[in-house]
C-alpha cells in the first residue's frame, strides 16, 4: 500500500503542483489579513478538473506554505500574516529590531520545516491512534483545554497581574458577541456583520500589529542600524541550521501542535500560543517575549505541526479542525471521496500519498520561503514615513478580503486604537486577544458539558475522567510555574536594582 | 507636571472602570433575555471574576499615583508621540474614506495623507507612491484573487 501511495506521487504533474502551491501559499500567508484557508478557497475552482490526489496535494502545499508565510511579516513588521503566526510576533519582531531579522527568518523556515517533518512522521505512524485519541475529547475535555489555554494569560506581565486578568476577562466577553445559543443578539448593536461574532483576522491584526505600527510612525526605520538592514542569505541559512539545535523545543512544540491541531476548533493560533507558553515555562533562563530565538522556533514548529494534526483527523474522521481543513474536506467531497473511517479502509493509499507529499513540500519549503524572504527583506530599507501608510493600506485591503466588507477595516482600526490605549496604560494586549480566541472554545463546550452532565455534576466529572484530570493538573502546574517565574523575575529585578544603586 | 500626573491618573482610573462598566452593562442587557442560563453561562462568571480584579487595579493605580506624586520630580508617563496620534487619525479617516468613496480613492488619499503628515515633502514621492501602490493592490486583490471590492463609490 505504501508503494502504491509512493507511486501516486511520481506523477509528473506533482513536479509543478507542489512548488507552485507552496510558493502561492507562502505569498498569500505573508499578506496581512489573508490566511491559508482564504488562499485555498480562492484557488479551489482551479482544482475541479484535476485528479483527486493532484487537487489534494496542491491544496495541502498551499496550506503548508500559508501557515509558514504568516511568519514573514510577523518578523519583519510585527504584523502576523495569518492568525497562526500570532505567537511568532513576540520574539520574531524583537529579533528584527535588534537587527537579527535574517536569523529570525531562517529560524522560522527551519522550525516550520522541522516541525512539519516530525509531525508528518508522527502522523504517518500514528494516523489511527491520533484519530481515536481525538474522539476521546468530549465537551468536558475540550472545556479543560480552553481553561488550560487560559493560563497563558498568567505568563504575560502587564503592570500588574490584575490588569492582565481584567484584559483577559474583557476579551472573553468580546468573544461572546453575536447570536447566542439561546438565539439572543448579544451586543451586535443591530449590525449584521456582528451576528457571527467578531471576525478573528481584523481583531488579531488590530490588537497585535496596529499598536506597533502606530509606534513605528515615530521612528525613521524599523531597524535603525543601516548595516543590519541588509538581506543576508548566509545568516538566513545559519538560522535554518540553528533551528535544528533547539531539538527539545521543536519536539515538545510539535507534539503540542499535533495534539491541539487534532482537536476540533482549537486551531493553529491556539497551538502556537500554547507551545510558546510551554517553552517560556520550561526553558530555564530564557528571554521569551524579548527576542529569544526559541520563541520563534516554538511558535513556528507548533503551527505547522497543528496543520498535520488537523489533516490527520480530517482524513480519519471527516472532522475539519479549522477553516483550511474544512475547505479541503469540500475538495474531497467534490472529487467523490468522503473522508472518514470508510475512506481510510478503501483509499488508505490516498491518505498516505497526501502525507508523503508533505515530505516533498518540507524539502521545498526553505527554497520557497527564502525566495519570498529575499524579496520582502527590502521592506526594511523603506523609511517608516512611507512604509507605515503602505502597510496600513495593504492590511486594509487584506482584511477586506475575508468577508468582503468595509466594516472589518473599521474593526481593524478600532481594535488597533483600543489596544494602543490598553498597552500604554500597562494592560497586556495578548491577554485580551487570548480571551477573544478562547471564548469561542469555552462557551460552546460549557453549554455542551452542562447539558450532558448537569452543572452540579461537572466538578465530579472533571475529576473522574482521566484526560480532563490530566488537563486540570497541567492547569494548576502552569499557574504555579507562572507564579514562581514572576517571583524569580521580581527577585532578579530587585537584585539588579540593588547592584546598580 | 502635577496636572499632567493627575490627568494621567484620571485616565488610569477611567480605563478599568469603563471595562467593568461594559461588563456589567453586558450582563444587564442579557438578564431578561430568553434562555438566560445559556446566554450567561460564560459571561456571568467572567464579570463576577472581574469585580475583585477591578478593585485590585484601582488600588494599584492609587498606590502608584501616590508614590509618583511623593517623588521630588515625578516621572511623567510615557508621552504619547505626536506622530502616533497623527497616524491614528489618518487610519480613522481612511475607514470613513473607504465607506464614502470606495477603495481606490480612499487608498490613494490615505497613503498621501499619511506620508504628508509624517513629513514627506517630495512632490514626486507624494504623487507616485499612492498611485503605484493602489495599482499594485488592485492588481493583486481584484485581478489576481478576484476579490469583489467596491473600487469607487459616489456618496
Amino acid at each position: 500500500m505504501l508503494v502504491r501511495a509512493f507511486n501516486v506521487l511520481i506523477d509528473p504533474a506533482m513536479l509543478w503542483l507542489i512548488p507552485v502551491g507552496l510558493l502561492y501559499g507562502v505569498i498569500v500567508g505573508a499578506i496581512p489579513g489573508m490566511s491559508a484557508s482564504l488562499g485555498i478557497a480562492l484557488v479551489l475552482p482551479l482544482t475541479f478538473r484535476m485528479e483527486a490526489i493532484e487537487a489534494l496535494v496542491f491544496l495541502s502545499a498551499i496550506f503548508t506554505g500559508g501557515v509558514y508565510g504568516g511568519s514573514i511579516t510577523a518578523i519583519m513588521l510585527n504584523m502576523p500574516g495569518s492568525p497562526a503566526s500570532a505567537a511568532t510576533v513576540f520574539d520574531g519582531f524583537a529579533m528584527a529590531r535588534e537587527g537579527k531579522h535574517n536569523e529570525a527568518q531562517g529560524l522560522a523556515v527551519g522550525a516550520s520545516a522541522l516541525g512539519s517533518f516530525v509531525a508528518c512522521v508522527v502522523v504517518i505512524c500514528l494516523l489511527r491512534p491520533i484519530a481515536k485519541f481525538a474522539l476521546m475529547f468530549g465537551p468536558v475535555e475540550m472545556l479543560m483545554v480552553g481553561i488550560f489555554s487560559l493560563t497563558i494569560v498568567a505568563s504575560f506581565k502587564g503592570e500588574t497581574m490584575g490588569k492582565g486578568v481584567m484584559a483577559g476577562c474583557f476579551g472573553l466577553l468580546l468573544g461572546t458577541i453575536g447570536v447566542s445559543w439561546g438565539r439572543e443578539y448579544r451586543a451586535t448593536f443591530g449590525s449584521m456583520w456582528l451576528i457571527d461574532g467578531l471576525p478573528i483576522v481584523p481583531v488579531i491584526i488590530g490588537i497585535l500589529a496596529l499598536p506597533g505600527l502606530f509606534a513605528l510612525a515615530n521612528e525613521k526605520f524599523v531597524v535603525t542600524n543601516e548595516m543590519l538592514r541588509k538581506p543576508d542569505l548566509r545568516k538566513q541559512l545559519k538560522g535554518i541550521v540553528d533551528a535544528g539545535r533547539y531539538r527539545m523545543v521543536i519536539l515538545r512544540s510539535t507534539i503540542i501542535g499535533v495534539i491541539v491541531g487534532a482537536l476540533p476548533a482549537a486551531g493553529s493560533s491556539v497551538a502556537s500560543l500554547i507551545a510558546w507558553n510551554d517553552t517560556k515555562q520550561s526553558v530555564k533562563g530564557n528571554r521569551l517575549g524579548e527576542g529569544d530565538p526559541r520563541g520563534v522556533v516554538a511558535s513556528e514548529a507548533a503551527n505547522n505541526a497543528s496543520e498535520m494534526g488537523s489533516t490527520a483527523v480530517m482524513l480519519a474522521l471527516g472532522i475539519p479542525g479549522g477553516g483550511a481543513t474544512a475547505i479541503m474536506l469540500g475538495a474531497f467531497l467534490i472529487h467523490g471521496l468522503i473522508p472518514g473511517p470508510r475512506m481510510l479502509a478503501e483509499h488508505l493509499d490516498l491518505g498516505y500519498a497526501l502525507f508523503f507529499a508533505q515530505f516533498a513540500q518540507i524539502a521545498l519549503l526553505p527554497v520557497a520561503g527564502l525566495l519570498v524572504v529575499s524579496v520582502s527583506n527590502y521592506i526594511l530599507k523603506v523609511p517608516n514615513q512611507i512604509l507605515v501608510p503602505l502597510v496600513m493600506a495593504v492590511t486594509s485591503w487584506g482584511v477586506f478580503t475575508t468577508r468582503e466588507t468595509f466594516f472589518d477595516i473599521g474593526l481593524l482600526v478600532g481594535f488597533g486604537i483600543f489596544a494602543y490605549v490598553l498597552h500604554r496604560y500597562g494592560y497586556p494586549c495578548i491577554s485580551l486577544l487570548l480571551g477573544i480566541i478562547l471564548a469561542h472554545i469555552l462557551e460552546p463546550e460549557m453549554i455542551r458539558a452542562t447539558a450532558t452532565f448537569g452543572a452540579e455534576n461537572l466538578p465530579y466529572v472533571i475529576l473522574t475522567r482521566p484526560i480532563s484530570l490530566i488537563l486540570l493538573v497541567l492547569t494548576v502546574l502552569s499557574l504555579f510555574y507562572a507564579y514562581r517565574r514572576r517571583d524569580v523575575l521580581r527577585e532578579i529585578e530587585a537584585s539588579e536594582g540593588t547592584s546598580s544603586a | 507636571m502635577p496636572s499632567k500626573l493627575s490627568a494621567d491618573f484620571i485616565i488610569r482610573l477611567i480605563i478599568p472602570t469603563a471595562l467593568m462598566a461594559a461588563g456589567l452593562w453586558y450582563v444587564g442587557s442579557l438578564w431578561n433575555g430568553r434562555m438566560r442560563e445559556k446566554n450567561l453561562i460564560l459571561i456571568l462568571p467572567v464579570v463576577v471574576a472581574m469585580v475583585p480584579f477591578y478593585f485590585w487595579v484601582i488600588y494599584f493605580e492609587i498606590q502608584k499615583f501616590r508614590s509618583e506624586r511623593s517623588q521630588p520630580s515625578p516621572a511623567p508617563a510615557a508621552a504619547v508621540q505626536h506622530d502616533h496620534i497623527v497616524f491614528m487619525a489618518v487610519s480613522v479617516a481612511s475607514v470613513a474614506l473607504f465607506y464614502l468613496f470606495g477603495a481606490v480613492p480612499a487608498t490613494i488619499i490615505s497613503i498621501f495623507l499619511g506620508m504628508f503628515l509624517l513629513r514627506i515633502r517630495r512632490p514626486l514621492l507624494l504623487a507616485a507612491v499612492p498611485v503605484l501602490m493602489t495599482l499594485v493592490l488592485w492588481g493583486i486583490f481584484v485581478e489576481g484573487f478576484g476579490v469583489r471590492m467596491p473600487l469607487f463609490a459616489f456618496p
